[in-house]
């Protein structure tokens, strides 16, 4: 007993190799990531073996979410755009479309800041069967056919400076919690079809396909 | 001289500077996200009259879906005057399996004739596409581009049904992406979303009465 020899412990550790592996940690997620869109609210998509990957740029987003599973209950559904310039000239045409005037000045500015507005779904409802009268479209359809508007025009402007000019398109995205009743994504989707907006996609999460 | 030489230490702390890696790998882990969203895309009809003959369907080789609340879903197939002896249940492969049902997957795979070609050259072309990995992207992409319209071409053959979606008000978001899903699984290329009518939803409800 009392015969251990006590060692003077080099209380100094090492970090080099712990720096080292963190670095690679750091290079890895710089690399592998894009950083996260803010998105107007949590949704949480359905899975789908579908492994098409959207295109990151010109994407106008519909996010249906906060109804729960309840058909009663009113959702919420915002419009967002990806691209800040055209949110601005989209801000600016607000106020001349015909059902917009009552969109608050509060609103537009905090559409040019987060890019999303809230379009209700009631005024959906309502208008329904007038398809072609500009005046009688709900918020949500002139939104989109201005948006729409706008890109044909840089399109056009595009095309006369330079025939060769690779177009840029405008697509749409529909973003909806899992248990959205159908008679909402219907309203959606019909209000869509309303204005020629046949061609769509739908987001999802990747879902491994089922082994046979 | 009277200098004490003093003895250097070379080890220098990277204690500190772990510690800046850390809080530099958790921020990216949060703000970023590494896999981009998925997505399916889908194409709607119009609902330009002019059009609405179009989606009238060859009926014998139909197979009309019908998704009702609560995650149930029945099918029928031929024509929607027969589909009261038609009318089957069946249920989604990611929920329980009810009863001695057959599931909404196994019941599309057995409809369509061309299933287990398309599914051939599905694999067909998995197989070259990964063992195209690295290779020129042209190469890749015309490989893409044969299988699309190979896989096409057995997806539209004769005697393949064409399907019919018709969710009720009550189905959920999820359960419309499902059956799209299964669409791909069951390699079918005809289907389209049509709203459920008044017909279907007698014959739905009397059979609901029959087998309760």
């Amino acid at each position: 007993m009392g015969r251990f020899k006590i060692k003077k412990a080099d209380l100094f550790i090492d970090m080099t190799p712990m720096s080292d592996v963190m670095l690679l940690l750091l290079t890895f997620f710089l690399m592998a990531g894009t950083f996260t869109k803010p998105e107007p609210v949590q949704v949480q998509a359905p899975g789908s073996v579908s492994d098409i990957k959207i295109p990151s740029t010109d994407i106008l987003t519909i996010y249906v979410a906060g109804q729960g599973k309840d058909a009663t209950a009113k959702p919420d559904i915002y419009v967002t755009l990806d691209n800040a310039p055209i949110v601005n000239q989209l801000a600016d045409g607000l106020k001349k479309l015909p059902l917009c005037n009552t969109i608050k000045k509060a609103e537009i500015d905090e559409f040019r800041e987060s890019q999303s507005i809230k379009v209700t779904i009631g005024e959906m409802v309502a208008d329904r069967g007038a398809q072609d009268d500009a005046t009688t479209d709900s918020q949500f359809k002139q939104i989109i056919k201005q948006a729409r508007t706008i890109y044909n025009d840089i399109n056009k402007k595009a095309k006369e400076n330079n025939p060769d000019a690779t177009e840029r398109n405008l697509r749409i995205a529909i973003k909806s919690d899992k248990g959205t009743p159908y008679s909402t994504i219907k309203l959606v989707m019909n209000s869509l079809q309303d204005i020629q907006e046949n061609r769509y996609n739908l987001l999802t999460e990747l879902k491994a396909r089922p082994t046979e | 001289m009277k200098t004490k030489q003093k003895k250097m230490n070379a080890r220098v702390d990277f204690t500190p500077m772990v510690d800046m890696m850390m809080l530099l790998v958790t921020f990216f882990m949060l703000c970023t996200t590494l896999a981009k969203p998925q997505t399916m895309e889908i194409a709607m009809p119009t609902n330009k009259t002019e059009d609405k003959n179009r989606s009238q369907v060859d009926t014998k080789e139909a197979v009309t879906i019908l998704l009702d609340e609560n995650d149930r879903v029945f099918y029928y197939k031929g024509k929607p005057a027969d589909a009261a002896q038609n009318i089957r249940e069946a249920f989604y492969l990611s929920k329980d399996a009810k009863g001695d049902l057959k599931s909404i997957h196994e019941v599309l795979k057995k409809a369509n004739p061309a299933y287990e070609k398309a599914e051939k050259i599905r694999k067909e072309y998995e197989g070259r596409l990964n063992a195209a990995v690295g290779a020129a992207k042209g190469q890749q992409d015309a490989i893409k581009a044969e299988f699309d319209e190979k896989f096409n071409e057995a997806k539209a053959e004769k005697g393949t049904p064409q399907v019919l979606i018709k969710p009720c008000d009550g189905s959920t978001y999820d359960n419309l992406i499902e059956v799209l899903d299964e669409m791909s699984l069951c390699n079918i290329g005809k289907y389209v979303i049509v709203p459920i009518d008044d017909g279907d939803k007698a014959t739905l409800d009397n059979y609901k009465a029959t087998i309760k």
